[in-house]
């Protein structure tokens, strides 16, 4: 609510960016650069506070975790939960494996490719889930999302250290 | 009849704003050069002084007595008096003496031990000081620099630092600016002020990344550019890359080829200088000879462009792999890239632009002048923040922060990249059953472990209540605010026990350090004003009259005798006049002579340009052949 936008997961990037700039620009701290002390520190609050929401709109996992958030759902494997889903740690497991086997650029960026598609798809399955309003599902699609994120992030780090490596071979 | 004014909130200046008597100014405190700059509507220029400099050299001369020289009179007395001058106080902005570097062994400053860790000292012309003190005198240097172009006090200013530069360096120049005088507005990062300029000056939009390397630091910042909004995606560098490590590889260079010696400290600097010298001449000859003298023994060194970029090549890639790292941090490949923009006086380099241009897949942008972009954009924020504007400058935490946990470990509690202002809060708990303290040790850095990264405070909460291990919940609270300066507290959920530190200790200067300094500082601002400007006046009038009397030896038979005795009459005047204590009467006799010799001047331009030309076409055809 501090960027006054829809309670939706379907947001459009280019609003989320409109409201974010739109409420920088009432607040932040170079606005208030010469006001009184109190003043500014008011602004500094603000402008924080409307950095953390646009941080946590602008990751498709952050938006779905606060709307889960708000509808009193709590997504497992997060503090002191465990992920019970065998299902989910066997597919956690062979993405592992398969980038642990990827030894060339070629193969880590198929790798790469999957992960994005496959990232893709839950988007595509947490919006339907939150659209007929089954958190329980979207719940279970997030963390998911959580475990296909973080594989993906390592791809990217590894197809990097392996671009690095060439550069300096050749 | 009155109007109403309705102002979006915090766009109004204050009603008693101190516009209209004192100036808000933009600096760029470099490592190798500083600029200030002022910003009327829009339009930023560089202040430069009488003689038309626009760079003040960051080096400061203590010669004997009191006297304090700053800029170009110090970086002449760099070689004749090298022990009484510091050059390059930058990288030694919050630093402690693990992070130095030499030349052979020895560096070229005089540090002082510091027992307690922590900032290192320097012993210069017997007398020992902080690099804040040093920094300040470079500040104040150009605080009167602005206040005698613009005839009203400089009281307020943005202040430009690396994106890359860590919390205790900011806090560093936050403390010289005090120390100078001013009060900072804010610290804004150096490639984000850039690409203020040119977003303001060039209308750019798009995805633009800022290559910015200068004397000491290395920053490569992803801005998004779109109407009025500055926003950074990304930033990366080196704190401690710049062109003062190539001086230092081709120095290393010219000294292996004269076998194993040991050099003094003044050995060191002038060794540097004629380095710096030899790189500056490559950037558009292909090959030059260099003299170095060690013990009183002079020897000469031949460097090929070549050789150079052999020795400076594995430098040039630090700055292209953090390209590649920011890139990757943003998740951007260089084709969505609207541009490049080169920033700093390193980028002069042709192995630079050459390295960038293949890197990104397009020639770089440079058509604001790298030396000045900088302080250009800071004059822009300055007036934006004193006078209001339609711009919004969104910035990120360069280097994630973050705390010691167990086993030496970095457990980061704001990643790099996260924009400013920010506050981040994580739970810690007990390890131990009973514990009642915790200490918490902030650190800076991207590394894994503790001892990798900048340690930045350390302190301890007491009064946990005695539990078993692991109950007790001991929440830490990260807050940076807009100028990137971090304050972390710290707080037991169950009691309320709060403790919080603003981040200084390790690096900072103590605030007993700080008031002794800003009272000696007052004392001496006044005399220090009126016998610096004297000072400067005087120097400037003998680099002319230096000027012109070698002009008349090669060129005396241009004038015809009536002009060269109104020539040397003027001389004469100015020469009478640098002996006395007048600045205003130097600076007269300065203008005197600059008219006498105007028409001189220009025959010997015509000249000049007639012996340059053909002599361009025989340098073209030798570097042909050759």
């Amino acid at each position: 609510m501090r960027l006054a936008l829809p309670r939706s997961f379907a947001l459009d990037g280019a609003l989320l960016e409109k409201a974010y700039f739109a409420a920088q620009r009432q607040f932040h701290p170079d606005r208030f650069a010469t006001r009184p002390a109190p003043e500014r520190l008011e602004a500094l609050q603000q402008a924080t506070a409307i950095n953390e929401a646009y941080e946590v709109l602008k990751s498709l996992r952050g938006r779905a975790e606060h709307l889960l958030a708000l509808a009193g759902h709590t997504v497992p494997g997060g503090n002191g939960t465990t992920v019970s889903d065998p299902a989910l740690l066997m597919e956690a497991l062979e993405w592992r494996e398969a980038l642990a086997d990827a030894e060339d650029a070629a193969a880590v960026d198929l790798v790469r490719t999957e992960a994005r598609e496959r990232i893709d798809g839950l988007v595509k399955d947490l919006g339907s889930a939150f659209d007929a309003g089954d958190h329980r599902r979207a719940a279970a699609l997030v963390l998911s999302l959580t475990y296909i994120e973080k594989l993906a992030d390592e791809a990217r780090r590894r197809a990097a250290t392996l671009a690095q490596a060439k550069r300096a071979a050749s | 009849m009155m109007l109403l004014d309705i102002h979006e909130p915090g766009e109004t200046p204050l009603p008693h704003s101190q516009d209209a008597e004192e100036a808000a100014v933009g600096i760029d405190l470099g490592t190798t050069n500083s600029l200030v700059a002022i910003s009327h509507g829009g339009t930023p220029e560089i202040i430069s002084d009488e003689m038309g400099q626009t760079l003040v050299p960051s080096v400061v001369a203590y010669l004997d007595g009191e006297r304090t020289l700053v800029g170009e009179a110090a970086r002449r007395a760099l070689l004749d008096d090298a022990d009484r001058v510091v050059a390059s106080v930058k990288r030694l902005m919050g630093r402690g003496i693990e992070d130095m570097k030499g030349l052979a062994g020895q560096l070229p400053y005089d540090i002082v031990p510091n027992e307690a860790g922590g900032m290192v000292k320097l012993r210069v012309g017997g007398r020992v000081l902080s690099p804040v003190e040093v920094s300040a005198e470079i500040l104040k240097a150009l605080r009167a620099r602005g206040e005698a172009a613009l005839g009203k006090p400089v009281t307020r200013a943005v202040i430009t630092v690396p994106a890359y530069f860590d919390d205790a360096a900011r806090t560093a120049t936050r403390d010289a600016a005090r120390l100078a005088g001013l009060e900072v507005l804010r610290l804004v990062n150096e490639p984000t002020a850039a690409a203020l300029a040119y977003g303001l000056d060039q209308g750019a939009e798009g995805l633009y990344a800022v290559f910015d390397l200068g004397g000491g630091t290395f920053d490569v910042s992803l801005l998004k550019l779109q109407t009025g909004v500055f926003q950074v995606l990304a930033t990366g560098g080196d704190a401690a890359l710049g062109g003062d490590d190539f001086d230092h590889a081709i120095a290393e260079h010219f000294l292996a080829q004269r076998g194993h010696v040991a050099l003094d400290v003044a050995e060191v600097k002038r060794a540097l200088v004629t380095a710096r010298l030899a790189k500056e001449c490559l950037t558009d000859r292909n090959t030059g000879s260099w003299v170095i003298e060690v013990g009183g023994e002079a020897t000469e060194h031949h460097l090929d462009v070549a050789t150079l970029e052999h020795l400076i090549g594995p430098l040039v890639e630090r700055t292209i792999a953090a390209c590649a790292d920011v890139l990757r941090d943003a998740d951007v490949s260089p084709t969505e890239l609207s541009g490049v923009v080169l920033v700093g006086g390193s980028t002069r380099v042709p192995l630079v632009r050459r390295r960038v241009a293949e890197f990104f897949g397009r020639e770089p942008l440079s058509n604001i002048d790298p030396d000045q972009v900088v302080a250009l954009g800071a004059a822009l924020q300055a007036e934006a923040l004193t006078r209001g504007s339609d711009t919004l400058l969104l910035d990120v935490v360069p280097l994630s922060l973050g705390m010691e946990t167990m086993g030496g470990l970095v457990e980061k509690v704001i990643p790099r990249n996260t924009p400013m202002p920010v506050s981040r809060a994580q739970d810690f708990t007990t390890y131990q059953d009973g514990q009642t303290a915790m200490a918490i040790h902030v650190v800076q850095g991207e590394r894994e472990l503790v001892h990798q990264n900048r340690s930045l405070a350390r302190f301890e909460l007491h009064g946990i209540p005695p539990m078993t291990a692991g109950a007790a919940r001991i929440r830490v609270n990260f807050t940076v605010d807009a100028d990137g300066l971090l304050t972390v507290s710290a707080t037991e959920a169950s009691t309320g026990i709060a403790q919080s530190v603003e981040v200084k200790p390790s690096y900072g200067l103590a605030e007993e350090d700080m008031a002794r300094m800003l009272k000696e500082s007052w004392e001496n601002a006044r005399e220090d004003m009126t016998a610096r400007l004297l000072t400067e006046a005087r120097v400037d009038a003998e680099r002319l009259a230096i000027a012109v009397q070698a002009a008349l030896v090669t060129d005396g038979d241009l004038l015809n005798i009536a002009e060269r005795a109104a020539v040397d009459a003027s001389l004469a005047h100015l020469a009478a006049m640098v002996a006395g204590v007048d600045r205003e009467a130097v600076l007269g006799a300065v203008e005197a002579l600059e008219q006498a010799t105007q028409a001189f001047a220009e025959r010997r331009m015509d000249r000049g340009i007639r012996t340059a030309l053909s002599g361009v076409a025989i340098g073209r055809l030798e570097s042909k052949l050759g």
